[in-house]
């Protein structure tokens, strides 16, 4: 129905920005879980597996060009283990949303509209989501590549002038380094490059293929220093003792904001309406993603009508679910299951191939 | 399908608007610039200062008094009070009372709801009443009748210059939070006007003492060399007086923890001018005269850093020169053995200033 070409610069932005999101949103666990203001090393290491990881995709990807890693576990894997690896995609994906979706509308709540209740919130964001998700990918990816330019950097942007009085010995000790800490929260980091596994959907629809792998190493890259350099930001304006008390370290963050010359009284609204931006084109990612899940393991020649579907199924898991700040002590599993099979089916599916191709070509 | 757009576009409107359903007009809301909190019998007297901001009489203001139980409290009661709404986002400065800085309970009561606050801003300034903070919101300022503008004016100034280290209640309490020490300014009432010398020493959210002008100059050029603002040093050398400004000050320091026994040397160097001396001597053309200057400057400024530095081992045993934080930084292991008994360490740690003085310049004459 619409044209489904993206860039492979509107790729890299869709990966940057939902990483970002689930980066977030997931802060608190690598700052509480390590002791010490370590955690850019658990960073450095899930970046580490990630990029090696990527090889194999990458080729199995490149292999099939034209189908998404839905299509293609249905080609090489039996039908029940597909359709298995399918609704495992769809409920990940609706998980993710509804989690990204709670802790934004609370986030406004909190923030902007203190008496609006919170299901009138989501409701408007699913709304307003399933608009630009109904166009497809196109209108996602320019939604993202303009969340970039306009939302993204200037709120990077914001975020450094909020560190205007930091401590920047906070970012010692180093050594003895927390190695326990540091390794149990890995698979944390892992989820938190959620564009790991959207690329998985993302790069068959994009244009120029051959820059798909130059460009899932690039994401890596980005995220990581992106990743990276925000967990030190919060460390070094916080210290590790405060940060972990902290419920949204970067919107705390944001409450520090000063701009030699900003006219503008409250610089962190300013700070919070980027960052609605760039979650708000997240969820469109997201629940686009969730759409193309559906329709290849349903088999539907449609994708868009399945918003309809995700709408009251996003709406009652957001109103249901908990903050993501007070489910962190019960979701040390979930964390290490989710992430543990985002990373180790498509590496299956690699597997899985490449001795296809062997056993065929012997 | 017309009639079904129409409708839902409707619908959405109207849900997107409820955004607006307690939207205030900025002429129906008073804005808080000073807030003095003290300890009465039973709970906490709220002293409140609003600007009549919207009148256009800017110098003008009203002052409320509550007896409230908390933030929550007090803003509750304000709004039954009040036909306007009571806004904190252009909150100044909280000034709390001696009385209630000394029950570390209520302190953390207090800092609690200011840090859990999404409206309040952490970067709030923070000053300690020597008295009532009732008396310093009431105090009529002649020139700058708005105490809450008054005190944030004094204090961003003097952060500026680094008289001292703390300003802010982020500051204050990322300190106690790291430390558990911290050094908050302390205002007061000084004839029509407010002063801000003196230091409250807080250890565990509690005010423990206070420290002299010239005691938290001294733990200013520890902590913060490169920033510090000392105050001249006065001197007489062979009868005549003699006063030297500090215009730049270099530090290193070394720290040893071994066997329970900690020993910090701080090696300071204090770059100085001739600031005023006496029309008619040569004598500061005289190398032994200007050595006699600086083993007098450098003996009284020893004196008043040993004689605060007692103050704070033995006294308040409040590590106000964040040692503690500087072993677990960079000496973790160390540091980790002792944790549980630092503040004995602390008392009983060899703490040494070795200070080289340098008098760079006799000013514009010889």
């Amino acid at each position: 129905m619409f044209n489904q070409d993206i860039t492979p610069y509107q790729n890299l932005s869709i990966l940057i920005l939902v990483s970002f999101a689930f980066q977030s949103i997931l802060m608190p666990l690598l700052l509480s879980e390590i002791d010490g203001p370590v955690g850019w090393m658990t960073i450095i290491i899930a970046a580490v597996v990630l990029y090696f990881s990527l090889k194999p995709i990458n080729k199995l990807l490149l292999k099939y060009k034209e189908d998404s890693f839905l299509s293609i576990s249905n080609k090489i894997f039996p039908r029940l283990i597909s359709r298995a690896i399918g609704i495992y995609y769809i409920i990940m994906f609706l998980i993710a949303n509804s989690i990204l979706m709670k802790d934004f509308a609370e986030q406004i709540k909190l923030m902007m509209l203190f008496r609006t209740p919170l299901g009138s919130i989501i409701i408007v964001i699913l709304l307003t989501a399933s608009y630009a998700t109904k166009k497809g990918i196109k209108t996602i990816a320019n939604i993202s590549s303009i969340t970039v330019l306009i939302a993204f950097i200037p709120y990077i942007f914001i975020m450094i002038f909020s560190t205007y009085y930091a401590d920047y010995s906070n970012v010692f000790p180093i050594y003895p380094a927390d190695v326990e800490g540091v390794l149990k929260s890995v698979p944390g980091a892992i989820l938190g490059f959620f564009g790991f596994t959207i690329l998985l959907f993302s790069n068959s629809k994009v244009t120029v293929q051959e820059n798909n792998r130059s460009i899932n190493k690039k994401f890596i890259l980005f995220s990581t220093i992106l990743y990276v350099a925000c967990y030190l930001m919060i460390i070094v304006k916080f210290g590790i003792k405060e940060s972990v008390h902290l419920v949204w370290p970067f919107i705390s963050v944001m409450k520090y904001v000063n701009i030699p010359g900003f006219f503008f009284e409250s610089t962190e609204i300013v700070g919070l309406c980027f960052q609605i931006i760039v979650t708000f084109s997240c969820i469109c990612i997201i629940a686009y993603f969730t759409n193309i899940a559906m329709q290849e393991t349903f088999k539907t020649r449609e994708d868009g009508f399945f918003i309809y579907m995700q709408i009251p199924i996003l709406y009652f898991m957001a109103a249901v679910l908990p903050g993501m700040y007070m489910m962190f002590p019960y979701i040390q599993w979930p964390i290490i299951i989710l992430s543990g099979l985002n990373l180790l089916i498509p590496l299956i599916a690699a597997l899985v191939d490449a001795k296809f191709k062997k056993v065929k070509n012997n | 399908m017309k009639s079904i757009k129409i409708l839902f576009i409707t619908i959405i409107t109207s849900i997107v608007l409820t955004g607006c359903w307690d939207s205030v007009e900025i002429n129906k809301r008073e804005y808080i610039f000073a807030v003095g909190i003290d300890k009465n019998a039973k709970n906490l007297t709220f002293t409140s200062e609003i600007p009549k901001i919207n009148e256009g009489s800017e110098e003008q203001r009203l002052v409320y008094t509550k007896d409230c139980i908390n933030f929550a409290d007090f803003y509750a009661t304000s709004y039954l009070h009040s036909e306007k709404v009571i806004s904190d986002r252009l909150m100044q400065v909280i000034v709390l009372g001696e009385d209630l800085a000394r029950d570390s309970e209520a302190v953390k009561r207090i800092f609690d709801e200011i840090q859990r606050s999404p409206q309040m801003n952490r970067r709030v300034k923070i000053c300690i009443a020597k008295g009532k903070a009732q008396d310093i919101i009431n105090t009529e300022i002649p020139h700058n009748p708005i105490v809450g503008r008054f005190l944030s004016e004094m204090l961003i100034k003097l952060k500026r210059e680094s008289y001292q280290d703390i300003y802010t209640f982020d500051e204050a309490i990322l300190d106690l939070g790291k430390t558990g020490n911290a050094m908050i300014p302390v205002v007061e009432i000084n004839d029509k006007s407010l002063k801000v010398e003196r230091a409250g020493v807080f250890k565990e959210y509690e005010l423990i003492g206070f420290l002299e002008p010239e005691e938290v100059s001294s733990i200013m050029v520890l902590l913060n060399p490169s920033k510090a603002t000392i105050r001249n040093v006065n001197i007489t050398v062979e009868d005549t007086n003699v006063s030297l400004g500090a215009v730049d000050i270099t530090m290193t320091k070394k720290m040893d923890l071994s066997n329970d026994k900690l020993k910090v040397d701080y090696y300071v160097t204090l770059y100085s001018y001739i600031d005023s001396f006496i029309i008619g001597s040569n004598k500061l053309e005289d190398q032994s005269y200007l050595n006699k200057i600086k083993e007098e400057a450098t003996k009284n400024i020893l004196m008043v850093s040993k004689k605060t530095l007692d103050k704070l081992q033995n006294s308040y045993r409040a590590d106000l020169l964040k040692i503690k934080e500087d072993l677990y930084k960079y000496h973790k292991q160390d540091y980790e053995k002792i944790a549980d008994k630092y503040d004995e360490i602390f008392e009983a740690a060899d703490i040494n200033i070795h200070l080289d003085m340098v008098i760079k310049s006799t000013g514009l004459v010889k």
